[in-house]
């Protein structure tokens, strides 16, 4: 029988690799101090304020806490919020996690609520620490309110509890309609490093329920309902407060997706509401010429005080004439925005950073008294599929 | 061992230092994706900003060309022509390829482990990183060629896969027009910072030193069209997502999927993209170190000096140097335009100089790898049989009458 030559064995096959890869593992398992799942806090919400006085960050943490046991058929769901301050972001939330005894990991963060204070800093500087270090996804919704981030993150919401989780699926399953825009992490910071230098955000104010919830111990007190409407448009410097309808029409502009009604009042008080199926924006600029045209196909939804006792569908004259009308209306909205964006000196349409791409490097700076921007907007009623 | 023949003359074991160009096509893959994808667009970006994808597609121009060049002398064999005619021009351009191919692996491993030592093993121990990480790299280097061509085939169609399944799911806000103007920068600085990043161009001249076997496709034509082709959309659809902020992303491949639209409902994606941006690294890092042993082969006609060169040169770069991300910064400073100018001048140089020697010498390339067959052919003797007392009585009669033919047999058709 031929005599088995070990050393040669070894290293002819696969064996030394594996004994090599096993004792890497072997080492690595035994000085790797990766932390646990039960060691890390799992924020859902994160707020920043800065305090211009004292050049400090105050930054609040919305952490989930689930615990179960034996004798509990469900697990029992808590949202703890902690806030501390500290000369950079990073030094707040490490206070943070020594005040919880867990790491903080944003990995589940979703929503960011940045005070209007905090706006006005290096968005670059205020984002990148948290998507490197703390893992916060790029996709994170960004928003602001007449509160400060602590008190957003602490007020109990009526719906969902957390002020976060609502937020979320409110932007997330409404997003462009009604104001409501859903501007993530890496948006912001697109738009905010662009030419334009500005960017639009939800601006959030809580209001307390006029009728708070009931269970069977009596009423729960001291709920709050978000008000979305409203949208804060900012570049680096300057911000401004845009009304419900000026956000309707820039939610529509901006939004990736846009979902909802829209809403046309006659003259004569008849309302025609129709539901949004579909939407297209295309932004064009030639030379110094912007132009936006937006083609948006709805379903009739609804409409009141227009037709007596007559059935009336989405081919009917009346509702077509609707249609015009409101397109119309639109387009003026569009145009008083941009009147809004020359008055306070906020791109928030994007319109340089569109004159941009086709001027090119030769555009000047701060130049947005000197383009011209041309919208249209055109509905068509459809069918719903 | 047993050869088996697979198909269409095809074997699966073929000689060392061949490869079939399938196999060709799947590292000419990992090579561009695993550097050109992970933080370059970052770093390029930085400079270019808007004209980020028109750098890369500059810069993929001259990359496709020196890759064009190193294929030209791969197929025409001029490795074993120029080993064959001794030139000397040859040894010394291995000699510089060995060297720029050990700066290069030596720039990329830090510049790949920087990302991860950053941002993915934050708790561990930097060093002990390097070392995990450079394990396999040398294993398969030293190993040869053909490990590395296998283990590719393996591992493209999977890391092929995960790719095309985070793009087809890509969903955010995107704007295309964000990859224009095509000159953010006046078009003389646009040109003057181009051969900054030339360390990431070059990346096939390994395959200067491999014989390439043919199946019946173009797979590395293919592979050229596929690559460059899947590095630009993936460039445009990061310039047009991030736009500006494209330079804080550290690492594009991963990125992308964390845009993946099933994150909502199976959870982040970016471990897909990370597995593959590990393992093209490591697949294209070890081709790297295993060009670097080849050249320094021919230079020196010894695999010692390049084969321990590499391993120690990271090992030193990881002592003396506090962080790889100093390491990987200094290469695409002023070392930037050294290694652009030693990827171009190379494969040129090799090829220019095989296309001559084939001139010159004519016989010699007729005969590369051919078997030996001696010229002119030996003429048929005549069977000698005059004295060894065999049928002596018909000696005279027989050589007379059997005349020889042209294949060494006698003609014993009798006459009439």
């Amino acid at each position: 029988m031929k005599k088995l030559n070990v050393v040669s064995y070894v290293k002819r096959t696969k064996w030394a690799v594996l004994l090599l890869a096993i004792a890497f593992l072997f080492l690595f398992g035994r000085v790797v101090k990766s932390p646990a799942l039960t060691k890390t806090a799992i924020v859902v919400g994160t707020g920043v304020d800065f305090d211009e006085q004292t050049k400090e960050f105050e930054v609040t943490t919305q952490t989930i806490i689930m615990a179960s046991s034996a004798s509990e058929s469900s697990a029992q769901t808590t949202y703890e919020t902690y806030t501390d301050r500290g000369k950079t972001i990073s030094g707040a939330l490490d206070r943070i996690s020594r005040k919880i005894g867990l790491t903080v990991s944003l990995a589940h963060c979703e929503v960011l609520f940045l005070s209007r204070t905090a706006l006005k800093l290096d968005h670059l500087q205020l984002i990148y620490p948290l998507t490197l270090m703390y893992a916060l996804r790029e996709q994170a919704i960004i928003v602001t309110g007449d509160k400060t981030p602590r008190e957003m993150l602490a007020v109990r919401i009526g719906s969902t509890v957390s002020a976060p989780f609502f937020l979320q699926s409110a932007l997330a399953n409404s997003e462009g309609t009604d104001g409501l825009i859903k501007t993530t992490a890496k948006d912001m910071l697109a738009s905010s490093m662009s030419r334009s230098q500005a960017t639009a955000i939800p601006y959030i104010t809580a209001v307390k329920m006029q009728d708070q919830p009931m269970d069977q111990q009596g009423e729960l007190k001291d709920n709050f309902e978000f008000d979305l409407s409203r949208t804060l448009a900012f570049d680096h410097d300057k911000s401004i407060v845009l009304d419900e309808e000026l956000s309707e029409i820039l939610a529509i502009y901006l939004s990736n997706d846009t979902r909802g009604s829209l809403n046309y009042t006659a003259k004569n008080g008849g309302t025609v509401e129709f539901k949004i199926l579909d939407k297209s924006v295309k932004t064009t600029a030639k030379g110094k010429n912007v132009s936006a045209k937006i083609e948006l196909s709805v379903n009739l939804l609804d409409i009141q005080f227009l037709s007596d006792g007559k059935v009336v569908t989405g081919a009917d004259s009346l509702v077509k004439e609707a249609a015009n009308a409101l397109a119309k209306e639109l387009t003026d909205k569009l145009n008083r925005l941009m009147r809004t964006a020359l008055e306070s000196d906020i791109d928030f349409l994007g319109v340089q950073a569109k004159a941009y791409q086709s001027v090119g490097r030769d555009l000047p700076e701060h130049c947005l008294d000197k383009l011209t921007f041309t919208p249209s907007v055109k509905l068509t009623v459809k069918e719903a599929a | 061992m047993k050869n088996l023949k697979i198909r269409h003359g095809l074997y699966k074991n073929l000689p060392a230092g061949t490869v079939y160009n399938s196999q060709a096509g799947c590292v000419l893959f990992a090579l561009c994706i695993a550097f050109k994808l992970s933080s370059a667009p970052g770093v390029v970006s930085e400079t270019y900003g808007s004209s980020t994808l028109w750098a890369y597609l500059a810069m993929s121009a001259i990359e496709i060309g020196v890759t064009a060049a190193v294929f030209a002398f791969a197929r025409m064999q001029g490795d074993d022509l120029l080993r064959c005619s001794g030139s000397r021009l040859y040894r010394l351009c291995c000699g510089a390829a060995s060297i720029w191919l050990v700066l290069k692996g030596t720039f990329y491993f830090c510049y790949c482990v920087s990302y991860l030592a950053q941002e993915l093993f934050g708790g561990v121990e930097p060093a002990l990183l390097y070392l995990l990480f450079l394990a396999p790299i040398v294993y398969m280097g030293i190993k040869g060629s053909r490990s590395i061509a296998r283990t590719c085939e393996i591992f493209i169609p999977v890391v092929a896969a995960f790719i095309i399944f985070n793009l087809v799911f890509y969903d955010t806000t995107l704007d295309f027009g964000r990859n224009l103007p095509v000159f953010a920068l006046p078009p003389s600085r646009f040109f003057a910072n181009l051969p900054r990043y030339g360390l990431w161009l070059g990346d096939a001249l390994p395959f200067a030193f491999l014989r390439i076997k043919n199946k019946r496709l173009p797979y590395v034509s293919a592979s050229i069209a596929i690559s460059f082709g899947l590095v630009a959309i993936v460039i445009a659809l990061g310039v047009a997502t991030y736009g500006e902020a494209l330079k804080m992303v550290t690492d594009l491949l991963i990125h992308t999927a964390g845009f993946n639209q099933l994150t909502t409902d199976i959870g982040r994606m970016e471990w897909s993209n990370l597995f593959c941006a590990v393992s093209l690294a490591i697949l294209a890092l070890s081709f790297i170190y295993f060009g670097a042993i080849a050249a320094g082969e021919r230079a020196t006609r010894t695999r010692a000096p390049m084969a321990t060169l590499f391993p120690l040169a990271v090992i030193a770069v990881i002592a003396v140097v506090p962080s790889a991300q100093e390491a990987a910064e200094f290469a695409v400073r002023g070392m930037g335009y050294a290694l652009t100018a030693l990827a171009v001048i190379l494969p040129f140089a090799m090829l220019f100089d095989a296309v001559a020697t084939k001139r010159r010498l004519k016989g010699v390339y007729a005969s590369l790898g051919a078997e030996y067959i001696p010229y002119p052919l030996p003429s048929p003797t005549r069977p000698h049989s005059l004295a060894d007392n065999i049928m002596s009585d018909f000696k005279e009669s027989s050589q007379e009458s059997f005349p020889a033919l042209d294949n060494g047999t006698l003609d014993v058709t009798e006459e009439s």
